[in-house]
């Protein structure tokens, strides 16, 4: 016993020293990279970086004092552009898609502003749209190497897939036992002390493309041909779980997207098709007989009428969260006085105060409620889906409200009025994106998410090199993931496709979506270096450019 | 990559570009680009005049039906100034440089920003009397509920008062005020973030308490009996419990009970057995005669007046019975439910209720309201005896102690009804009125006060309703 647990530590200790080394090479490379771009080249990409915010700005201006706050944001956007720009000049990015990315972050930024009253709060909002842009531009840079090391290393593919679905396993864990639920959906976690909620499923997402990555690449010595659908199962049933049927189905997508592209028999993927068609089925009867089971009795007629209307909205902000203005200068007054002595009081008593209380049900009576709501709710969408007019149900409204909002819809910008459209900032934000901009410049948008698939899948279609070819399993997997995302929001809003509450890469206002993206993105930049590329050849030149069957 | 895999990935972008192209064609179909522009998109289409003609133009006045000034502007692109503060704000809603347009200044916001000749808007005369509505609403104070009265002749709305806070008025000329921080200090609140924390205090709670009527609904149920030949049915109720689990208030049981006995205590049992008697066809008929489970369209409002019979198109046994007593799946709203009265007052003949009398720019009628009949609730026949039936139990009420027999006819009903939120009673004092006004036959109206969240009953706002019938006496008799 002692001796194995040896052997994992040392083989541990191995990996990270390997993974260190990478670090290491990655950024000494990244260095000398740096020092070979001409001062010319710098100017031009600067003068790039600088077209996006600016004719933001113009288009800001058209609504009166949109324009002023935006300044604000003016110089952090141009400087986040100049990053993605030259991040992708300094690997000879090919094509278009660095541009892409600065022209859509930019995008987001400005309507971060723009689709709010014109008030301080807008522009802490787009400050704060800023930040996580920023965020996920350091973390993008910070993975890359581990990215680069999970797709590139000899390790056994089994072992690195079992370990990260353990991540994977973990994480769902914590969610279920101490998620925050929003919507019914527990895919938030709140981390103490600091108090931001983070979307753990955005994380488990991007493990869930690496760990397919990693079992179906070329150097994998694994035998096992369920592995790719085992993983998938894993993840679906945690993604079940924990109520968040909308990433599951981004998942399910990427899934086969990879597994058709890469499989070596392509009549295996029906196979899979089918044994995941079946288990969705059992799992959505095994949910509707619970919610069959816990649905209340029809014995009490009158407290079982629910009819929902526009009346009934949650407020969103709490009457005790405001004080009037008049109580608020005395209350500041009174407080300067009193500050130190509060101060000191106040620290006492938290400390002496317990823990935060039990909830009151545990972690198996929350799953089988959780479960209980998968039946009404993917019935309730796809009712509405089907059927807009009744209005009966919070998901309902909202494709009303989106469906009366898109009557406003021109060719160009209508910059005037003000959209009662719930969920305006994430979910249902290519409404406002075709309203305000118009559908030309909404189409230009989404034109961008497929000019982006493409680009990745020419450059896949090209790749001869294995260590491209392994890089290229999860980069398609990336870029399917945030095009495919990109349309299907653009479609459950227009009420193409029923409402599945994701947001729109790099446009909605989530910081764990928005930073996850930006990883994913600045993976991509990587994967499509030059091709030509001198240091690059000299790593690629040891591996064999035979395709080896699975 | 072998040829094979190339064109997957080609026919896996082609499907994301045919997607792309989807949500173009379903966005053009949705919107107003190609298509003729619907009802909604017409309410856009005014919506952007609006928006143009609001910076140019004085905001046109709304006056009462005796010419009174509920709205009035002096200045161009400055949201006229509400005269009566809270008793009008739910139904002229507010004209904020921030939110835009609510209520009748955004329904009516084509008119009333149509500058026109002079540069002023046009002038809206509503049908309600603004003394009655002041009054009404003043009845209302410390409460939340409204009170609806109804011209039954015509259909016309006299007043409409509505409170959704018992202790702070919804007013209108404040929207663009600060009224709060947060706690830190950094974030202002508008007033209309503060009311929106408040639940349900924009609505109107006459048209949008969407409600069991509770034992207001009798008066159908009594309709539905008489035309079906069961004016005479009888039930012995011995115990106070009734079929599928009903029982009467406080659990009283009051022997063999006949319609009129029925209506003057309020026998849930008996009427419960009368839904199950009458069988969901035939009430549910009535029901619908009386507009139950359909939309009906109001001038002043895009939602219309809602209202629900049942879930299913064929209801269960025990919901019938239910339903027959106003609870169960029957949904109403007090409008509806003075609707109702007025229309038993008036013959049987309910009138579509309509608040905008007429519009009038640059001296010219640019819009005028004719009254209509919405529907035949049942025969004249029937609404007689139900009349009668009803009069009587406002006999029992006790409702003429204070009140010149002469002078007004009265029909009565009290209902108490609990709600799918749970919170208290939502009490109801239903009354259709005639009043002789010594020139014709005398004035006929439809009047329902309601109040929510309290453990009372609908007896309880007797004063409120004497209070209603005086107030209509001296605008009517005097």
């Amino acid at each position: 016993m002692i001796t194995k647990l040896k052997k994992c530590f040392k083989a541990c200790f191995e990996c990270l020293k390997e993974i260190f080394a990478y670090y290491k090479d990655f950024y000494n490379d990244a260095l000398n990279r740096a020092k070979t771009i001409s001062t010319k080249d710098i100017y031009l990409k600067m003068l790039l970086a600088f077209l996006f915010p600016t004719a933001c700005a113009v288009y800001c201006s058209f609504r009166e004092g949109v324009g002023t706050l935006y300044m604000n944001v003016f110089l952090p956007v141009f400087f986040i552009n100049a990053l993605i720009i030259l991040f992708g000049s300094l690997y000879h990015a090919t094509g278009v898609f660095p541009i892409l990315i600065s022209f859509l972050t930019t995008m987001g930024t400005a309507l971060q502003i723009y689709m709010l009253p014109v008030d301080d709060h807008a522009s802490t909002e787009a400050k704060k749209f800023v930040v996580v842009l920023a965020l996920g531009i350091v973390l993008g840079i910070l993975a890359l190497p581990l990215l680069k090391y999970l797709m590139t290393c000899n390790r056994n593919t089994d072992s690195l897939c079992v370990a990260l679905t353990a991540v994977s396993v973990g994480i769902y864990l914590i969610l279920i036992v101490v998620g925050n639920e929003v919507n019914s959906a527990s895919a938030w976690l709140t981390i103490p002390v600091i108090g931001i909620s983070v979307q753990l499923t955005e994380i488990t997402k991007l493990i869930a493309f690496v760990t397919f990555a990693v079992a179906l690449r070329k150097n994998n010595p694994s035998k096992r041909r369920w592995l790719p659908l085992m993983i998938l199962c894993s993840h679906a049933i945690f993604l079940a779980a924990v109520n968040e049927l909308g990433t599951l189905g981004v998942i399910l997508i990427v899934f086969f997207i990879v597994r058709i592209i890469y499989a070596e028999k392509k009549r295996s993927v029906i196979k899979e098709a089918l044994v995941i068609g079946t288990v969705g089925l059992v799992m959505l009867g095994v949910c509707f007989g619970i919610y069959k089971a816990t649905a209340p009795k029809e014995t009490a007629p009158s407290t079982e009428v629910e009819t929902k209307t526009e009346t009934d909205e949650e407020p969103k902000i709490k009457t005790e969260d405001i004080i009037p203005l008049a109580e608020f200068e005395k209350t500041v007054q009174n407080e300067t006085a009193e500050s130190e002595a509060q101060q000191e009081q106040t620290q006492d008593e938290d400390a002496q105060q317990p823990d935060e209380k039990a909830p009151d049900e545990n972690v198996v009576q929350k799953l089988i409620r959780r479960a209980s709501r998968i039946y009404p709710k993917l019935v309730n969408r796809f009712g509405v889906f089907l059927n807009t007019e009744k209005v009966d149900d919070q998901a309902d409204y909202q494709i009303t409200q989106a469906k009366r909002a898109l009557l406003l819809t021109k060719w160009f910008v209508t910059p005037e009025g003000r959209l009662a459209v719930p969920e305006v900032k994430s979910d249902l934000i290519w409404v406002y994106v075709l309203v305000r901009m118009g559908l030309i410049i909404a189409m230009v948008i989404l034109l961008s998410y497929f000019v982006m698939f493409s680009e990745v899948a020419i450059r896949i279609a090209r790749d001869k090199t294995q260590l491209k070819q392994n890089e290229g399993v999860l980069a398609l997997a990336f870029v399917s993931s945030i095009s495919f995302q990109a349309v299907i929001c653009a479609m459950s809003s227009v009420g193409a496709a029923p409402i599945v509450g994701l947001p729109l890469p790099f446009l909605s206002n989530g910081g764990s979506a928005l930073t996850t993206t930006m990883i994913m993105c600045f993976f991509i930049l990587y994967y499509l270096r030059n091709e030509n590329d001198s240091i690059q050849n000299t790593t690629e030149s040891e591996v064999d450019t035979s395709e080896q069957p699975q | 990559m072998n040829n094979r895999n190339k064109k997957l990935l080609s026919y896996i972008a082609a499907a994301l570009c045919t997607i792309c192209f989807i949500v173009a064609a379903t966005t053009i179909y949705n919107s107003a680009i190609i298509k003729d522009l619907n009802i909604e998109g017409d309410q856009i289409k005014e919506a952007q005049a609006i928006r143009a003609g609001i910076k140019d133009t004085v905001e046109g006045s709304i006056i009462d039906r005796n010419g009174v000034e509920i709205t009035t502007a002096t200045e161009k692109g400055e949201p006229a100034k509400c005269n009566y503060d809270e008793c009008f704000s739910y139904i002229v809603g507010y004209n904020s440089k921030r939110l835009n347009q609510s209520g009748l200044r955004k329904v009516l916001g084509a008119y009333l920003f149509d500058g026109g000749k002079d540069g002023i808007g046009a002038t809206v005369q509503l049908t309600i009397n603004a003394s009655i509505q002041q009054r009404a609403y003043d009845l209302l104070k410390g409460t939340v509920g409204s009170i609806s009265i109804v011209d039954a002749e015509t259909g016309e709305i006299i007043a409409l008062a509505s409170r959704s806070n018992a202790t702070v008025g919804y007013n209108v000329n404040k929207i663009d005020e600060i009224y709060g921080v947060d706690k830190t200090g950094e974030r202002k609140f508008f007033y209309d973030e503060y009311y929106n924390t408040l639940n349900k205090f924009y609505y109107n709670r006459a048209i949008f308490a969407e409600d069991p009527p509770g034992s207001c609904a009798k008066i159908i149920t009594a309709t539905s009996l008489v035309e079906n030949g069961f004016s005479d049915l009888t039930y012995n109720d011995d115990t106070g419990k009734g079929p599928y689990s009903t029982h009467n208030y406080k659990g009283a049981s009051y022997g063999a009970v006949d319609l009129e006995k029925a209506l003057h205590n309020s026998i849930n049992t008996y009427f419960a057995n009368a839904g199950i008697v009458l069988g969901n066809y035939r009430l549910k008929k009535t029901y619908s005669h009386f507009m139950v489970g359909e939309t009906v369209p109001l001038d002043f409002s895009k939602t219309g007046l809602r209202s629900n019979y049942a879930n299913q198109l064929v209801p269960g046994e025990n919901i019938v019975a239910h339903n027959a007593y106003g609870q169960g799946e029957l949904i109403m709203t007090p409008l509806h439910l003075a609707m109702s009265a007025a229309a038993i007052m008036n013959d049987a003949v309910m009138m579509q209720p309509y608040m905008i009398s007429t519009v009038t720019n640059d001296g010219k009628l640019e819009l005028k309201t004719k009254p209509h009949k919405l529907s035949e609730v049942t025969d004249k026949k029937t609404a007689k005896q139900v009349k009668g039936l009803l009069h009587s139990t406002a006999m029992h009420y006790g409702m003429y102690k204070n009140l010149p027999e002469d002078d007004v006819y009265i029909i009565a009903k009290t209902g108490t009804a609990q709600p799918h939120t749970g919170k208290g009673n939502h009490i109801y004092f239903t009354m259709g009125l005639e009043i002789n006004d010594g020139i014709n036959n005398g004035r006929i109206f439809g009047v329902c006060i309601d109040k929510v969240e309290t453990s009372d009953t609908g007896s309880t706002l007797m004063p409120q309703a004497l209070a209603v019938i005086q107030m209509l006496l001296e605008e009517y008799v005097d």
